[in-house]
């Protein structure tokens, strides 16, 4: 159903947006933003391979495709069952085309004072720190993508935690794309807050339905208070032949911790760019990652950790495995400003290619502008060590076997550490299904 | 059980022979020791009949009940029954031991015609082998040899060589980097494998372990060749000797007597 190329390719948002109408949420913060956005659309345009920054990554094949607005769709339970996690049976928002699909959604776990759900039910409270902050966040310098975002949104995913208070149970938010009769675009939007001393576990997990191309702009920002922790689990499982552009963003207060995990294996084009402003002291920041490419598949990350203010840490590993003609790009910034003394910044990509025709770019970027701090970084490609795969088949298992083990146990270094469980269980079936490895271990 | 017929290898891609013609004949149910100063390639010696790929064997031959080795993938010498415990074992994050070892003894059971363990049999099945080395049920779990001491991957070694019962075993320095207790722990384990139908070829730089698996033959490796042969009491004459003498006895102006 997707039309051919009439675009150029400067103006390709601007004009995929003159087609779509504008659903108002009828919040005012988010309202606004959406006036400038739409003016931004206009105004930014789309990245070509002249930028600095997308150098490495065509965006022809999307460009390439006219989008729908994707309208609100029905979607069933049984259809999606098996992306339900145990543990968030009643603290999960379902969002489907971008919208929140009340009847599917369940947040009676959430405890008093929070909330979880729609931007139209959000309370007072809620609205006030979108006053403050909806769309500071996600700064992105004159970027068309979150641009669209905000200008096409048609609803938001809010998760709102009160002070002293932890959300025991992890939010699970599922963003499915209904791509069974067109081709669409959506633009699921997320906004986390975590007040003063809250603690929350945030998955955002986004899949597709149907077979026809989808074009996803994801956007999520989160803001912290002083010592509010939260972990953000990004799982990107789309159909293999979406397009999937999303920006993370995320400010932490005084003492707060964000750790972030994004673990990638679908869509054919997949660009991710977390943006973590560690603008107060003793923060601490993870941003970990683990990509999967195959066949024809394009995955580019560039993050930036902005550390802002003095003593704080921050940790980064992003694991690359890339098989047939997979091609992977990591360009990872780090800014230590001038007054940012007493950062420990820990930065490492390793990338396993495991295959003659797989590509993988890496580009770790450190700007430092204070004089005593720690910042280690490092980029290794490489592949599977002769000696491990001897010592495999020396246990009577063939080379290919041995081989999947390997790059299995490669890829769990990243999982282990998300805490959900049945998400674990989930993410190591992915990783195994994507290694061929039939022998799944407990983790 | 085992010919290894003028073997000479080098390491590949270099022009350093380290096995000069090796000669050596192991029969069922036999324990043969080979001994010999660093850098003799006693190590090497395990490692080819093993099939590990950083070594070439440029002429000879090694067979295994008649079957040519040297043509076979390091996965097929152990289907058909040859063990190699790692001198260095190597650490595999992710992987459970568990998962490893199911999946080898698995594929040895297929390969012998016979059906392969579900996870409940498998775990009845470990739990006598976990007994024989003193390991505790949780290093199943564990993923292989990731953050173990050096004598608990040694016990490992010994696991998964209980666990695949293979006919010759191969045990390149597995004395090495042990406390007595570990020591004890390792040969009594092996001593209890031993049988009339299965043979062990122990790699050591000392006698010590000597002291605990009895070996039959004790094999003295020197510059890639096999220099002396004898009986256990050739492992003794070593310790309280060292290597000089045989130096002296088999080399001159040298050059191999």
């Amino acid at each position: 159903m997707s039309t051919a190329v009439q675009f150029a390719q400067t103006t390709y948002l601007n004009e995929l947006h003159s087609g779509f109408s504008v659903e108002p949420t009828g919040v005012a913060p988010v309202e606004s933003a959406r006036e400038q956005a739409a003016l931004d659309v206009k105004e930014w345009s789309f990245p070509t391979p002249r930028d600095e920054d997308w150098r490495q990554l065509s965006l022809k094949p999307l460009y390439r495709n006219s989008f729908l607005q994707a309208d609100s769709a029905e979607i069933s339970r049984d259809e999606i069952s098996e992306y339900f996690l145990p543990e968030a049976a009643q603290s999960t928002i379902v969002v489907v085309n971008g919208r929140i699909n009340t009847a599917l959604s369940d947040t009676s776990a959430l405890p008093e004072g929070c909330f979880a759900g729609s931007v139209k039910d959000a309370p007072g409270f809620v609205i006030k720190a979108l006053e403050a902050h909806f769309g500071k966040v996600a700064r992105y310098a004159k970027d068309a993508f979150t641009a669209f975002n905000t200008a096409v949104l048609a609803d938001i995913s809010v998760v709102f935690t009160a002070k002293d208070v932890k959300i025991e149970a992890p939010v699970h938010i599922l963003h499915i794309t209904d791509a069974r009769t067109q081709a669409v675009a959506t633009a699921p939007r997320v906004f986390i807050y975590g007040e003063l001393f809250s603690d929350a576990t945030v998955v955002e997990d986004f899949i597709g339905v149907g077979s026809q191309i989808y074009f996803n702009t994801a956007v999520s920002e989160t803001v912290l208070e002083d010592e509010a922790h939260v972990n953000h689990i990004k799982v990107q499982r789309e159909q293999k032949n979406a397009f999937h552009i999303s920006r993370v963003a995320s400010l932490l207060g005084r003492g707060s911790n964000y750790n972030s995990y994004t673990v990638s294996s679908g869509a054919q084009l997949f660009r991710n760019e977390p943006l973590s402003l560690v603008d107060a002291e003793n923060a601490h920041a993870t941003l970990d990652g683990l990509v999967m490419v195959d066949g024809n598949q394009v995955s580019d990350t560039h993050s930036t950790l902005d550390h802002l203010k003095p003593n704080c840490t921050s940790h980064q590993l992003h694991k690359v495995i890339a098989l047939g003609e997979g091609k992977s790009v990591f360009n990872g910034k780090i800014f230590v400003r001038k007054d940012s003394q007493q950062i420990d910044a820990y930065q490492e990509n390793r990338n396993l290619l495991l295959s003659e025709n797989a590509d993988v770019f890496t580009k770790p970027q450190l700007e430092i502008f204070a004089d005593d701090v720690k910042c280690s970084h490092g980029a290794t490609i490489g592949q599977l060590s002769d000696e491990e795969l001897f010592y495999l088949q020396s246990r009577g298992l063939s080379k290919k076997t041995a081989m999947q083990m390997l790059t299995y146990g490669y890829a769990l270094d990243v999982i282990e550490n998300i805490p959900v469980e049945s998400l674990r269980a989930q993410l190591t079936q992915l990783v195994a299904d994507f290694t061929g490895n039939e022998a799944v271990a407990q983790v | 059980m085992l010919k290894i017929i003028d073997l000479h290898a080098k390491v590949e891609g270099e022009d350093i022979e380290i096995l000069k013609g090796i000669n050596l004949e192991i029969g069922k149910g036999e324990v043969h020791a080979v001994m010999g100063p660093n850098g003799s390639g006693k190590s090497t010696l395990a490692k080819v009949v093993a099939g590990h790929p950083a070594y070439e064997v440029t002429s000879g031959q090694i067979l295994f009940d008649g079957e040519d080795v040297l043509e076979m993938e390091p996965e097929e010498r152990a289907l058909a029954g040859l063990f190699l415990a790692f001198q260095y074992p190597v650490e595999v994050p992710g992987v459970s031991n568990a998962m490893l070892i199911r999946q080898s003894v698995n594929n040895v059971r297929k390969a012998r015609g016979q059906e392969e363990f579900d996870p409940l049999e498998f775990e009845d099945y470990i739990a006598d082998k976990l007994k024989l080395v003193e390991m505790d049920n949780k290093f199943l779990d564990r993923s292989v040899n990731a953050g173990f001491s050096g004598g608990e991957k040694k016990r490992n070694e010994i696991l998964q060589l209980a666990a695949m019962e293979p006919r010759l075993s191969l045990l390149d320095e597995t004395d090495s980097g042990l406390d007595i207790d570990a020591l004890r722990i390792v040969s009594e384990g092996i001593n209890s494998l031993r049988g009339t139908e299965n043979s062990f070829m122990v790699v050591t730089h000392y006698q010590r372990i000597l002291n605990y698996i009895k070996p039959d033959f004790v094999h003295v490796l020197m510059g890639g060749r096999i220099v002396k042969s004898g009986g256990s009491e050739l492992a003794l004459e070593l310790e309280n000797q060292g290597y000089d003498w045989l130096v002296k006895e088999t080399f001159v102006n040298g050059e191999a007597k």
